[in-house]
């Protein structure tokens, strides 16, 4: 299980690489080639801490990423579709031009993501936190979102099509330019209220 | 640490199963709700449960007791030296090692009057005191402050890479949860 411990350089307070002491910023070793080597050589990908890199143009098709922390990364061009996802970290991250259809994701953070362009389309995405995401021209069309927060979340330009949305919370959020077109909007929240 | 999550679609609720590295001894947190997923978590991965920790005394979050202590000989821990009628030990806020693990536990008032807050190296199980940009339903405005001055003062100041883990809804981060906290006072429930 990954122990994001602080980065040992003094008054970083970054979280160092996997089995490293140092951040991306401070590790001098090639930390971010051994991490994409890892990432497209292995189908099982578990408790890996990654956090800092930047990934490009990487083929990670029905992966199994369990336990991974990837906080403050970036993700551009790179096709997820098909892998699945149990309790992995992208918080403050980056997804540009990405593809995560197909995906299976239970208890995974995006929490303060930016994502562009990237498509979730025909996935279980359950109980993912999506707070505070800012979403650009994103598809989560025939997706079940199943128990999922995107509280204070700015999406605009996206399609919720023909979703599973309940529970989904929605509360403080701004929408614009958002399809939601065939889906049970009315199981979902929207309103700052106080239930169970 | 080995880490387990499961979730319970009856309450809605997550229970947490960990362990020491190497070992076959395990601690089961806020198992609201004993079903068959839960057993073969536990079996599955060859573990004995010998210690059940209760956040807090509501009964999605301690109802699956009864049928695990007639599975396993295991101690329940919570904030009361009895839950529902059933024998236990009572944890008070500090340190403390149970089953191979470091535990601090943390004391976080407003949600209910005994609320507690387990943190196990970088994790926080939280149960109802937060949630993914939510709070814990306080009973009146009073407790609703108390809530928001201890989590400022026991949880957000601690390490913003903290992770949460609470009894309902998906995982966060302290650094996450700080942001919106200060966005709008959070939404309360």
């Amino acid at each position: 299980m990954f122990d994001p411990e602080l980065c040992a350089w003094p008054g970083c307070s970054r979280v160092p690489l996997n089995g490293e002491r140092l951040c991306s910023e401070h590790s001098h070793s090639d930390w971010q080639k051994e991490i994409e080597t890892y990432l497209t050589d292995n189908d099982e990908i578990q408790n890996i801490m990654g956090p800092g890199l930047k990934f490009r143009g990487l083929d990670l098709r029905n992966k199994h990423f369990v336990n991974c922390f990837f906080h403050h990364t970036s993700w551009e061009d790179c096709i997820f579709d098909g892998s699945r996802f149990q309790m992995v970290f992208f918080d403050d991250s980056v997804f540009q031009n990405c593809r995560m259809e197909k995906v299976d994701m239970i208890n995974c953070v995006f929490a303060q993501s930016l994502l562009q362009d990237t498509s979730l389309r025909g996935s279980e995405l359950v109980s993912v936190n999506w707070n505070r995401i800012r979403c650009q021209s994103c598809d989560f069309s025939e997706s079940d979102l199943y128990y999922s927060r995107f509280i204070g979340a700015s999406l605009k330009d996206s399609n919720f099509v023909d979703c599973n949305l309940k529970r989904v919370d929605f509360c403080l959020s701004g929408l614009k330019r958002v399809n939601m077109k065939y889906s049970n909007t009315e199981e979902a929240y929207f309103q700052t209220e106080k239930r169970e | 640490m080995n880490l387990f999550n499961h979730f319970a679609a009856v309450g809605f609720s997550n229970t947490y199963l960990l362990a020491a590295e190497d070992s076959g001894d395990a601690i089961l947190i806020d198992p609201g709700k004993m079903d068959v997923q839960l057993l073969e978590l536990i079996e599955d991965n060859d573990y004995y449960i010998r210690d059940i920790l209760i956040t807090h005394s509501h009964c999605n979050h301690y109802g699956g007791i009864r049928t695990l202590l007639k599975l396993y000989d295991a101690k329940v821990h919570s904030a009361h030296t009895e839950l529902d009628g059933i024998p236990g030990y009572r944890l008070e806020e500090g340190n403390t090692r149970i089953c191979g693990l470091e535990i601090e536990v943390i004391s976080v008032l407003g949600h209910t009057d005994d609320s507690l807050v387990f943190k196990v190296g970088d994790f926080y199980f939280t149960g109802d005191v937060i949630s993914a940009g939510r709070t814990g339903t306080t009973p009146d405005e009073i407790n609703r402050r108390v809530l928001f001055l201890e989590l400022e003062q026991k949880i957000f100041s601690r390490d913003e890479h903290g992770i949460l883990l609470p009894g309902h809804g998906p995982p966060s981060t302290i650094m996450a949860e700080k942001a919106l906290f200060h966005l709008n006072e959070k939404v309360p429930g």
